[in-house]
């Protein structure tokens, strides 16, 4: 009984605290808005931070998300690019939107004064 | 800029090619079940984008990288959550995780002797065969490091007897002329003395003609090559010097070229230093103390070189796109209008340079290949026999496996995975043995740059699944399967063990016959090399010392020559120890030699018969001293002096073919070796070998070298004084009289004769050694397969004790099924020895393949120790209580 309720969506508190990879993921989706999904997020986040991703690892990070409610999927219909097989989509949700905010306020607080160090 | 390619990739259709399909394969494996589809979608659709955008090959990297990514989460990630649940029909196996892999090697620490036992014997069996395949990578299969190899041709004059004689200077003018090779170089072995730098030294030099450099492709670091004016000898004295030399006697400077060395009196300019790793054309000329130093242009002509004597090693390149039997043809054409000119009466053989330099140690690689496969076979039967064991104490955790829902494959895997850890863990410890091995080989065969490099390294790694397929896949296959039927509580079905028990026994009956082959090949190189120690070589070799002398070729004058060498028989006949001394211009047994036709005074023989010997300048106490002895007339006194008739010595081996019972004293025959006239034969010695301990020895004619001097001797003294001292002592004499002659290469007459069977010595070192390991491992696992199941009959052997059997009849039972796996052993082993020693026969000495004393030896051998490995498990057997046994039970 204990189990089902602490998976639950909307219990995860907002503010739960993301992981640099998650952080990554959910700023990606914020850049590709509709058109995200798997390797889009993974040639997003390797084309603008340089960091390599793999997609089982994107796929993972975004399934967690999912779990927290930070992230909603849907998934489209099989197409011929892609051998019969289906694409699932991925948008953030007001709440991943929130986590980032925290995420990043806090990364900006501890950096203030810093910035030209950081840049080098 | 992603999003956009994104969008164009939806109107892409799917017509491009999908990503490869091991990938696709790969990534169903390592992708989660839940992600699946969305992975391999995007992957294809990827690859479909990239296909058209950047092309199939750039497509397919990028697909690949991110297969290997992908791989490695998940290598890093956690296990997954799925374990031990029992895997439903139809789903995929789930993929071979980190997790098995730590799981196998738990499983080895808790039994970590039996472990180590196995790495230890995996580790032996790959090393040893990691080093043969260096040896063997290195002298038959790697290309020579020249452009082109396979264009480079060894050329060889052709005569009655022999295919591959040395050519003479006028043939290599006529055969380079012909056009028919691209290229055609001639070299020539010499040595060279180097003064004015410290102590006269000797040094091993080549002299060749220009093109040898650019036909081999090689360009001197500094300085320039030879010209063909300087190859002819019309230009200035010049010289070029190794890598190495320039390096050890010249700290590397390059301002020595323009420099000049003062070469057998005769200065000479360093015109260039050939570049690092080209130290000699042939690869296998020999021992490092050989290593050619200088290169000298040929300066031959052919007054001084000329067409009867034949000194020059000749190689060729191959016209681009001519094969080398087209070339052969063409050539023999070439030999035939010169035969019909009657210019020469000799042929022209070709032979592939990379073959010519393997030949020698082709035969024997091939057998060290062979013996090192029969030891890794014994180990992977070892160490199969071992794991068998392991799976029958297994087998109930295989049953509590199967039980929780494991299925066969996955048991399969698991169990070969445990062998795989065996083998990774074998694998570094067999590298380094194998480096041990080959810094050892490489000291016996230094003209080789033997290395365990990337090739070898890539031969090992396939090496190691191949073993570990062999030694693992049986008894996994057992113990997947035999866990089906055992009972989680017992471990002792014995029906379920009946089938173990009798693989186990095939498996050292595989061993024993694997050791006996080994043997037995150890035991004939072990005869032949005894008889050839034995035989009579002509001479005798205790208490005498030989030292090369080598008078510096300036100094030309004949007579300058004579009072040299007079004055060192005398100084070193006057050392207080030294019986006689004698000088020969080649030493028998030495590795060098000098022969040709001697035409006989009064016969009219056709060019094809003109009587061929072995020819040899002596000093006149040359023969007491090695003691050859006089069977008839005398040897050379010290009054055969210039001026005197010129006289000669003969064989018994010449007497005998040439003058066929009559006697050759008094007979004329002509030397024709830098002496013109005839020479009468005044003694007939005894005969000796010169070349090699199996030759029928040669005919051999030696002259008076009063009569006939040379520049280079090799002095033999006989002394009752310990031979390190009289090298010093005579050293010290000679620098006496010539402080500017060297005196090289101080050695003993055992030496000179034993360095003739290195060769073999080694071949049996290493085929020896090899059998010891097949050996005690056919013993280790039959004292394993008799202890096992002298434990399995303990009820069976205490039952028969209680009911009345005696003790005696308790080890005769172990014994008896012993002595069955020895004979079959032994009869196996022998029937892959009988087919196998044909392989060995033509390196055998006087000892058929068949040698019975060896067959018998090496069966008693090994049946002794095969019953000595049953007697303590048998011991065992006697003392069982039947009490205890039967309570067990």
């Amino acid at each position: 009984m204990t189990r089902s309720r602490r998976s639950a969506a909307d219990t995860t508190p907002p503010t739960a605290n993301l992981g640099e990879l998650e952080q990554l993921v959910l700023l990606s989706l914020l850049r590709l808005g509709s058109d995200a999904y798997g390797a889009a997020v993974r040639r997003e986040i390797e084309a603008r931070s340089g960091r390599p991703v793999a997609l089982t690892a994107a796929y993972t990070v975004l399934d967690r998300l999912e779990a927290k409610g930070m992230v909603r999927s849907t998934v489209a219909p099989a197409t011929g690019a892609r051998g019969g097989m289906r694409r699932k989509h991925f948008e953030i949700r007001p709440a991943g939107e929130r986590a980032l905010g925290v995420a990043y306020r806090r990364i900006q607080a501890l950096a203030d004064g810093l910035e030209e160090r950081l840049a080098e | 800029m992603t999003a956009a390619r994104d969008r164009r990739s939806e109107h892409n259709g799917g017509s491009a090619a999908p990503p490869p399909r091991l990938a696709r394969w790969l990534i169903e494996r390592i992708a989660p079940e839940q992600h699946r589809e969305f992975v391999l979608g995007d992957l294809t659709e990827e690859h479909a984008e990239l296909c058209s955008t950047r092309g199939p090959l750039r497509a397919r990297l990028a697909c690949w990288r991110q297969v290997l990514r992908c791989l490695g989460q998940r290598l890093r990630e956690s296990p997954p959550r799925r374990r031990g649940r029992p895997r439903r029909p139809g789903e995929p196996m789930p993929a071979i995780a980190l997790q098995d892999l730590r799981l196998a090697v738990r499983t080895h620490l808790r039994r970590p002797g039996l472990a180590a036992a196995i790495v230890a014997i995996l580790a032996l069996a790959i090393g040893s065969i990691t080093a043969i395949f260096s040896a063997i990578d290195a002298v038959i299969l790697r290309p020579l490091p020249f452009p082109r190899p396979a264009e480079l041709v060894a050329v060889f004059d052709q005569q009655l007897d022999e295919e591959d004689y040395p050519a003479s200077f006028p043939e290599f003018l006529d055969w380079r002329a012909s056009g028919e090779l691209a290229h055609l170089a001639a070299i020539a072995r010499i040595r060279v003395t180097l003064t004015g730098t410290g102590d006269a030294e000797s040094l091993a030099a080549y002299r060749t003609s220009a093109e040898l450099f650019p036909m081999l492709g090689v360009e001197p670091v500094h300085g320039r090559l030879f010209d063909s004016e300087e190859e002819a000898g019309a230009g200035p004295d010049v010289v070029l010097v190794s890598w190495s030399s320039w390096q050890r006697r010249f700290g590397g400077d390059p301002s020595i070229v323009g420099r000049s060395l003062t070469l057998d009196g005769v200065p000479r300019t360093v015109i260039g230093i050939l570049p690092e790793g080209f130290e000699d054309v042939y690869p296998a000329a020999g021992r490092a103390a050989l290593r050619r130093e200088l290169w000298l242009p040929l300066e031959l002509d052919e007054e001084g070189a000329p067409r009867g004597l034949h000194f020059l090693s000749l190689i060729g390149r191959l016209h681009p796109g001519r094969t080398l039997e087209q070339t052969a043809a063409a050539m023999g054409t070439v030999a035939q209008r010169l035969r019909d000119e009657g210019v020469s009466r000799h042929g022209i053989a070709l032979e592939s340079l990379q073959d010519r330099l393997a030949r020698e140690q082709r035969p024997r690689l091939l057998i060290l290949a062979a013996a090192v496969g029969c030891v890794l076979l014994a180990a992977c039967a070892n160490v199969a026999g071992l794991l068998l064991a392991r799976s029958a104490e297994r087998a109930g955790e295989v049953a509590v496996r199967r039980a929780l829902g494991a299925g066969s494959a996955r048991l399969l895997i698991q169990l070969l995975l445990e062998g795989l850890v065996l083998t990774i863990a074998a694998l570094p410890l067999g590298v380094a043995l194998a480096v041990i091995t080959v810094a050892l080989l490489r000291g016996e065969l230094p003209a080789y740059s033997m290395a365990v490099g990337g090739r070898a390294l890539a031969f090992t790694a396939a090496l190691g699944v191949a073993t570990t397929l062999l030694f693992a896949t049986m008894p996994a296959l057992h113990a997947a399967r035999g866990g089906r039927s055992a009972s989680l509580t017992a471990g002792r079905d014995r029906l379920a063990r009946a089938p173990r028990q009798r693989l186990r026994s095939a498996l050292v009956v595989g061993e024993i016959a694997l050791s006996l082959v080994l043997l037995v090949a150890a035991g004939l190189f072990g005869r032949s090399l005894h008889e050839l120690l034995r035989t009579e070589v002509g001479f005798e070799t205790g208490q005498a010392a030989a030292f090369d002398l080598e008078l510096p070729r300036g100094r030309s004058e004949l007579e300058a020559i004579r009072s040299f060498y007079r004055d060192v028989l005398a100084e070193v006949a006057a050392i207080p120890g030294i019986e006689t001394a004698g000088l020969t211009s080649e030493l028998p047994l030495d590795g060098g030699g000098t022969n040709g036709g001697v035409p006989i005074e009064g016969r009219d023989d056709p060019p094809e018969s003109i009587p061929v010997a072995e020819k040899r300048i002596v000093s006149p106490g040359y023969f007491s001293a090695l003691r050859i002895p006089l069977l008839a007339g005398r040897t050379p006194s010290a009054d055969d002096v210039d001026g005197r008739p010129s006289v000669v010595v003969v064989s018994e081996s010449f007497a005998r073919r040439y003058f066929e019972g009559e006697s050759p004293l008094g007979r004329r025959l002509a030397f024709s070796w830098e002496i013109d006239g005839w020479q009468e034969i005044v003694g007939v010695v005894g005969d000796v070998k010169h070349y090699t301990l199996d030759e029928e020895p040669e005919p051999t004619v030696y002259i008076a070298f009063e009569q006939r001097p040379a520049h280079s001797l090799t002095l033999v003294a006989r002394t009752t004084l310990p031979l390190e001292t009289v090298y010093g002592v005579v050293r010290e004499r000679i620098a006496a009289i010539d402080p500017t002659v060297p005196v090289a290469r101080p050695r003993n007459l055992q030496e000179v004769v034993a360095t003739t069977v290195d060769d073999r010595r080694l071949l049996l070192a290493l085929v020896g050694s090899f059998a010891a390991i097949a050996l005690v491992l056919a013993a280790t696992g039959l004292y394993g397969l008799a202890s096992y199941s002298t434990r399995l009959r303990t009820p069976e052997i205490g039952l028969r004790l209680a009911l009345g059997a005696s003790p005696g009849a308790a080890f005769r039972l172990v014994v008896a099924q012993g002595v069955q796996l020895i004979a079959l052993g032994l009869i196996l082993g022998l029937i892959g020895a009988w087919s196998a020693t044909r392989l060995i026969a033509s390196t055998l000495y006087q000892v058929s393949p068949f040698d019975p004393t060896t067959l018998i030896g090496v069966c008693s051998t090994l049946a002794a120790v095969g019953l000595a490995a049953c007697w303590a498990p048998a011991r065992r057997a006697v003392r069982v209580d039947p009490a205890v046994a039967l309570r067990d039970e």
